[in-house]
């Protein structure tokens, strides 16, 4: 499995290239903006774009698949069905599914937002913005913010220490550290 | 730009949390060959000016010179490197969690999304670095000094350092622990820039 990291200047925001070596589909998760830069990438290894999952489709990241759907042909998958009349694969409520030769494995995790997924791809987890290298995001209110925190707890805790957290803001981190060091995720949630 | 093809296992030792060495099946410590692939591996780091995609997990090094060698998506995660200098080095997607920092420097660096969390740094300096969104949280240790560096965007949530100088820094946008505010000193740092939680 081959990762690469993009970083916006822009949104100041990360976005990821997954692909494999000996393979031309490539998958992108949570584009923000087709900087010319994210395009070199795919281009100048011959990538082809299969798909691009939506840890929480907003319409920034629907500006950035308009950009994309003129270039390539994929699929969109997300955590709803549909946003301003593009179509998504809504895998909310699946146990894994497969795209460009990898079992995807997504994680409803509610309390933040209705649509927000959190994949898990091999070793590394993308969170999109649910957390990052030592915060859990800022839900709005008490209740959402315990309940995103209690289902984060419960759902990525049992994964390996050695799972990379690849998060859309912010450095990337392990599991092993956020185990330990994430304040948020240390709170005791009954 | 970097491009991550690492693939962290952990080592097949019953109850050992370790990430395995290399492309073997078990840690340094737990491997039958350990004293000989640290050999190996810091005979390899001596001569190789671009080191990509490896995983050094638990190497022990002393008394190192790295000038000018590029990292590049690398695992020293629990190594120990005791008075250790980087000189014009460059990191990108490297990690060294749970490493040990003992009597060195990085100097005159580029860093970038690599990670230091829960890494212990003793008697250790960073100075005139780029150190861009990088992880330190969990971080522990004392008498460091990051002197005139630009550490945007990283993070340096829950350390405990002592005796720590963040000195002539850009701050922008780094997280701090509140508690932070005022244990470390900011001389000549733009502090309010950065985000106390």
């Amino acid at each position: 499995m081959n990762v690469q990291i993009y970083f916006s200047p822009e949104s100041l925001s990360n976005s990821y290239i997954v692909s494999q070596d000996n393979k031309k589909e490539a998958i992108l998760i949570d584009p923000k903006r087709v900087d010319l830069p994210l395009f070199e990438i795919l281009d100048s290894q011959g990538k082809e774009l299969k798909a691009v999952l939506f840890t929480h489709v907003d319409k920034v990241g629907l500006q950035a698949v308009r950009t994309l759907e003129r270039i390539y042909s994929f699929e969109v998958f997300g955590g709803s069905d549909s946003l301003d009349a593009c179509t998504i694969t809504n895998i909310k409520s699946v146990p894994v599914f497969d795209c460009a030769g990898f079992a995807i494995r997504p994680f409803f995790i509610p309390g933040h937002l209705p649509d927000s997924i959190a994949f898990h791809i091999d070793n590394f987890l993308f969170p999109g913005e649910l957390f990052s290298a030592g915060m859990v995001h800022n839900a709005d209110q008490g209740y959402g913010r315990a309940l995103l925190i209690q289902c984060i707890q419960e759902s990525f805790f049992e994964l390996a220490n050695t799972t990379l957290v690849l998060p859309a803001f912010g450095p990337p981190s392990t599991l092993s550290i956020e185990r330990r060091c994430n304040p948020d995720l240390q709170q005791k949630i009954y | 730009m970097v491009r991550l093809m690492i693939k962290r296992v952990q080592c097949l030792q019953p109850g050992c949390s370790k990430t395995i060495f290399k492309d073997e099946i078990y840690c340094l410590s737990h491997h039958h060959q350990g004293d000989a692939l640290q050999t190996a591996a810091c005979s390899f780091l001596e001569h190789e000016n671009l080191v990509q995609n490896l995983n050094f997990s638990g190497l022990v090094i002393k008394d190192f010179d790295f000038f000018g060698k590029v990292f590049v998506n690398c695992d020293f995660s629990q190594a120990s490197f005791t008075n250790c200098t980087w000189k014009n080095c460059q990191f990108a997607f490297v990690f060294f969690d749970d490493a040990v920092f003992e009597k060195g420097h990085f100097d005159h660096c580029k860093i970038i999304e690599s990670v230091f969390g829960c890494a212990h740094l003793v008697q250790f300096k960073i100075a005139e670095s780029d150190v861009i969104q990088c992880n330190f949280n969990g971080a522990t240790g004392n008498n460091i000094h990051f002197y005139s560096n630009d550490l945007m965007y990283n993070r340096f949530i829950a350390t405990e350092f002592s005796e720590t100088l963040f000195e002539d820094c850009n701050l922008k946008g780094v997280y701090f622990s509140k508690a932070d505010a005022l244990i470390y000193s900011f001389q000549y740092s733009n502090a309010e820039d950065a985000f106390f939680i």
